[in-house]
Formats: structure tokens, C-alpha cells, sequence
């Protein structure tokens, strides 16, 4: 009778402690094929949501009144427009998500307001992402909740603005702070009604360093940017970039917890189980021995027990795990479902890793079984 | 076929030397149908799976077939000699519980070229045809030591070590394994562990074990 034949027949035999070890590998493995699978939609609603916090990074110019900048919100000075392709032309830098904005006051009838203009958003070389804002279209503008109630304008209007007539192509709903009182057109539109061709007065970015415990990130950021514009002052939005950081930190630390949990734990249930297999069988392993089975087919059979146990669990668990993110995966991570696709790769990663994983578990119990004294088991009669 | 020289074996229980076997000394041959008697914790189990490649004596030698000294083999060679020579039989069966009455059988024959056949044949002449498919639990006292005593004669070995096999048994199916034992001796030797009085029919040899001595009468 092959070693193969005999663990069969006995993990048919007590299903009970088959049914129990292998429920934990397969609950390991399909909580971690959920886990990975949906890991991306994860990352991306985060990277989402701490986008959605906004630009932490304003470049200025120098000369910049920081008095004036902290009271209305913007710069008081300009720079050319082509500071941005300078800056979005230089490699490896730890920023992204670039755009050249020109902000000022307007007044329209006897209302003032904001008037800001957004280029197209760049991003340095080989970093191109969906873009945070989507720039405002040439003759059209976004107008804030308390612009549109004020002067009565409202989606579709064909409205005058300095003698610029423009289409109102938005109507943002209240947000609580000056965006309501703001009108967003492109940047040209902008510049042709401030009058200030070619210029800008910020350039607005979004950080990619993630917080390094051993650097200041200003300081790395201000030389980056500096050396490239030498006449800008970099401010960095201290509580939007650490909140940022530490959320993308604190979700991947958590999602590698998890997996660890996971895995500990069902390696130390699997361990148990075989532990409790390995006692209960000790009179039959010393048969075994008396029978002239030797060490290694001792060990074969439990370790070989564990193997099998781990590439049924890898089957199971993968098409578990995989179904369970398919289906409950888009109703939790609703804008990024898209993210959360079957990976067959993961299935074959299971295939290979979970048996050894399981016979790793398993490797004092099968020493246990390999040290134990025939001898004295056979004599308990 | 079985040469003890000076066999000895000491235990320590809670702190103090126990002789479970003292400087044993025997010859055994093909046809020897041996009785080794003896009250409870005289010897006679540790006798036998001494002899088994069990348990290694604290001195002497241990030869079985051509094999000088058993001990001097490793582990590996020693699963090996067991396997082709050796055949056990226990009081308490130790049958393996998931599996039917052949597959217990051809447990003992996994060295055979084609066990099938030769399983088949030890099951029809110990008499268990009828339950060739049935596990340990759905078997008698009687039939489950027949299983047992067809697994150590499965591996057609040289010797076969029986531990009281008959010590559960009533008397007609003591009598089926002690005959099967008895035709086994006529190419073999049969070593039977027993502590009653009554000494089976076919047994040529008797050795009295007390206190780790043994002597034959």
C-alpha cells in the first residue's frame, strides 16, 4: 500500500479532523485571495479620497507678500506660464499631479469674487496620471454656490464677465469655503480677463513622498523644486500632506497585519490539528514502524497529509476568495470596482504556496511523529 | 537464524534502574515454534521488540537472518529488515481503524511484487473472506487478530513475534491463530509472548522469563 493510498484512506477515515484543518487553510486562503483582489480597489478609493483632500503643494513667486497670500488665499505676484513646463520636464522628482493656476478678484455688477484660472494638469516624465481636476474648457466657466445664487446664474447662462462673455458649464454645489464665491475658467480665458497674458501666480501639486521619518520632506521638495525654479517659494500644506501620508501608511500597514494575522493564525490551527492527528495515530504510527516503515515514510505521512489538505485548500480558497470579492467587493469599494478582477496568477501563487504552507505547519508534528519511541507504544497494551 | 549474546536492557522509572532484561543468551532456529512465558512485566515484551529492532539493548548483540547485529544498522536499514524478515503480532491487534480487513492485510505485504493476490490468499485461509471489506469496528475479537496474524505473515518473513495473541481470544479463534502461527513455523520461527499456564500444542521450545532472566526448560 503507497504512502499516497494510505494518507487518502485516513483522510477519508477521521473527516472529522480532515474537514477541520482543511477548513482553516481554505478560510486562510480565500480571506487572503479577497484580501488581494480587492487590495487594489482599496489602494485606489485611498490614493481616491486623499486626492480628494486637494493640492499640499503651492509654488509661488519669491517675491510673493506671504501676508497677503495667507489673507486672500493667493499670491500677489507672477511668473511666466512656462514655469510649469519646466518643472513637469524634469525626471524623478517627488511631486506630481501639476497645474498653473492665475488667481484674482473681479468684480461683476456690484458683487466681487474670485476669478481662477486652471491649466491642463501635467505630470513629470513617465508619471502621467488620471488627472485631479479636470481643466475647464476655453468660453466656459464653474461657478460657485453662493456666485450662482447672488447674481441668479445658472447652468447653460451665456454670461458677461469683465467683457468676456463666457458659458456656465457648472454649477458646484455648496462646499463651506471660498470655492463658493469662486468662477473657474481655463487659464488663457483667465489671463485675458486679468489681463495677464502668459503669467501665472502659482503653480499647485500634489506630493508623492509619503512622509520619510529620516528627512524633512519640505526640505527635500523646496531644493527639488528650487533648483529648477530659483525665483519660487514652495508652501507646503503640512496637515493635508500628513493626513495623506499617514492614511496611505496606515491602510497598507493594516492590510499587511491582516494578512499576517491570517495567516498565523491558520498556520497555528493547521499545526494543532496536526498535532492532534499526529496523538491520536501514535499507536498506528508505531505499527507502521513495526511494520518497517522508516522515518521517511513516517514523515511522508504527515506531511504529505498536510500537502494534500493545502492543494485542496488552494482550490477551494482561490475560487472562494475570488468569488466572495466579485461579489461583495463593488458594493464596498463602489468607485473602484473596476479594480477588483480575477487574477489567475494568484491561483497558481495558492497552488505552489499553500501546500508548502500547510507542511510547514506541520513540521513539528511530523517530527513528533518521526522521534516517537515505537517501543514504547506498542508496549502500552 | 536468531542469535542473543549477552542481551541486557535497563530502564530508569522515577530515578531508579529497572533490569528488564539480564545478559540473555539464545539461539533460534527455522522451526522453532518458541514459548516465552512469563508473569506481567517479566521481560517478555521487551524480549520481543528487542529482537524486533525495536528497542535497543543496553548490551549485547542482536542477530537475526544473516544479519550479525541488527543495532549496528541504521534506522533506515533496520525499517528495511524488519520489513522482509520480521512479522509482530500484538495482544491489542493495532489494526489501522479507516481501513477494510485487505487493506490492513496488505499493509504487511507493501515489499511483495503483487500484494492483491497474496492478501487474497492469506484472508481465504484465516478464514475471512466474509469480511474482506469490513474496518476493525465491524470485526470480533477473534477476527481482528486474525487480520492481525494474516498482516505479519503477509510480508512472508522470517520470524514472527507474537505478543499474548491469544489473550483476548475465546478458544476457537486462539485455535484458528495458533494453527495458522504452527503452519508459518515449518519455513520460520514463531516467538510467542504468553503469561497463562497452558501451553499451546505446537510449541517445541519454552523459555521461563522472571525478572529479566530467561531460561529454557
Amino acid at each position: 500500500m503507497t504512502i499516497i493510498r494510505l494518507i487518502c484512506s485516513e483522510l477519508y477515515g477521521r473527516k472529522t479532523t480532515f474537514l477541520l484543518s482543511a477548513l482553516a487553510v481554505t478560510a486562510a486562503v480565500a480571506l487572503c485571495t479577497s484580501f488581494v483582489l480587492t487590495e487594489a480597489a482599496n489602494q485606489r478609493e485611498t490614493k481616491r479620497l486623499m486626492r480628494d483632500l486637494g493640492f499640499n503643494l503651492r509654488v509661488v513667486p519669491a517675491a510673493t507678500d506671504m501676508n497677503h497670500f495667507y489673507l486672500t488665499g493667493f499670491s500677489d505676484q507672477t511668473m511666466p506660464e512656462d514655469s510649469l513646463d519646466r518643472l513637469a520636464a524634469v525626471k524623478n522628482l517627488s511631486y506630481n499631479h501639476l497645474v498653473s493656476v492665475l488667481h484674482g478678484k473681479i468684480e461683476v455688477g456690484d458683487r466681487e469674487f474670485l476669478l481662477l484660472g486652471l491649466s491642463e494638469e501635467r505630470a513629470p516624465p513617465g508619471r502621467a496620471k488620471p488627472p485631479m481636476v479636470k481643466a475647464v474648457e476655453s468660453s466656459q466657466i464653474h461657478i460657485g454656490s453662493e456666485v450662482a445664487k447672488q447674481m441668479q446664474w445658472k447652468k447653460g447662462d451665456k454670461v458677461d464677465v469683465n467683457g468676456h462673455p463666457l458659458q456656465i458649464a457648472r454649477c458646484m454645489p455648496e462646499m463651506g469655503s471660498t470655492d463658493d464665491v469662486r468662477i473657474v475658467g481655463s487659464l488663457s480665458d483667465v489671463q485675458k480677463i486679468l489681463g495677464l497674458n502668459n503669467q501665472i501666480n502659482e503653480i499647485k501639486a500634489i506630493d508623492c513622498l509619503c512622509l520619510t521619518p529620516a528627512d524633512n520632506p519640505q526640505d527635500i521638495l523646496k531644493a527639488e523644486i528650487t533648483r529648477t525654479l530659483p525665483d519660487t517659494r514652495v508652501v507646503m500644506l503640512s496637515n493635508i500632506a500628513e493626513a495623506r501620508a499617514r492614511q496611505r501608511q496606515t491602510s497598507d500597514r493594516h492590510a499587511k497585519f491582516v494578512v499576517v494575522a491570517v495567516i498565523f493564525v491558520a498556520a497555528a490551527w493547521v499545526g494543532v490539528m496536526a498535532l492532534i492527528n499526529t496523538r491520536q495515530r501514535a499507536s498506528e504510527i508505531g505499527l507502521f514502524r513495526a511494520l518497517g516503515y522508516g522515518s521517511l515514510s513516517v514523515a511522508g505521512l504527515v506531511l504529505g497529509r498536510a500537502v494534500l489538505i493545502g492543494l485542496l485548500a488552494a482550490i477551494i480558497g482561490t475560487a472562494l476568495g475570488t468569488w466572495c470579492a466579485m461579489t461583495y467587493g463593488p458594493s464596498i469599494f463602489q468607485v473602484t470596482a473596476r479594480a477588483i478582477q480575477p487574477q489567475p496568477t494568484l491561483f497558481w501563487y495558492a497552488i505552489l504556496a499553500t501546500p508548502l504552507f500547510a507542511a510547514a505547519a506541520s513540521l513539528i508534528p511530523a517530527a513528533l511523529a518521526v522521534t516517537q519511541d515505537p517501543a514504547q507504544v506498542l508496549r502500552r497494551q | 537464524m536468531i542469535r542473543l549474546r549477552d542481551v541486557s536492557k535497563q530502564y530508569s522509572i522515577g530515578g531508579s534502574a529497572v533490569t528488564a532484561l539480564d545478559a540473555v543468551s539464545m539461539d533460534l532456529n527455522q522451526g522453532d515454534f518458541v514459548c516465552l512465558r512469563g508473569p506481567s512485566g517479566s521481560g517478555k515484551t521487551t524480549l520481543l521488540l528487542t529482537i524486533g529492532g525495536m528497542q535497543r539493548p543496553t548490551s549485547g548483540t542482536v542477530g537475526v537472518a544473516e544479519t550479525e547485529d541488527i543495532y549496528a544498522l541504521g534506522d533506515r536499514a533496520r525499517a528495511r529488515l524488519r520489513a522482509h524478515h520480521i512479522g509482530f503480532v500484538f495482544q491489542l491487534f493495532h489494526l489501522v481503524p479507516y481501513l477494510n480487513v485487505s487493506g490492513n492485510i496488505a499493509l504487511g505485504a507493501r515489499n511483495r511484487g503483487n500484494p492483491g493476490e497474496h492478501v487474497d490468499a492469506l484472508i481465504d485461509r484465516l478464514r475471512l473472506g466474509h469480511r474482506r471489506y469490513h474496518k476493525p469496528t465491524q470485526l470480533s475479537a477473534g477476527e481482528c487478530q486474525r487480520v492481525a496474524v494474516a498482516r505479519a505473515l503477509a510480508s512472508q518473513p522470517d520470524v514472527i513475534l507474537a505478543d499474548e495473541p491469544t489473550g483476548n481470544l475465546d478458544d476457537e479463534n486462539a485455535s484458528i491463530v495458533i494453527d495458522a502461527l504452527a503452519e508459518f513455523c515449518r519455513g520460520g520461527i514463531v516467538l510467542l509472548a504468553t503469561h497463562s499456564e497452558r501451553e499451546p500444542e505446537y510449541v517445541n521450545r519454552a523459555f521461563d522469563v522472571s525478572g529479566g532472566l530467561v531460561k529454557e526448560r
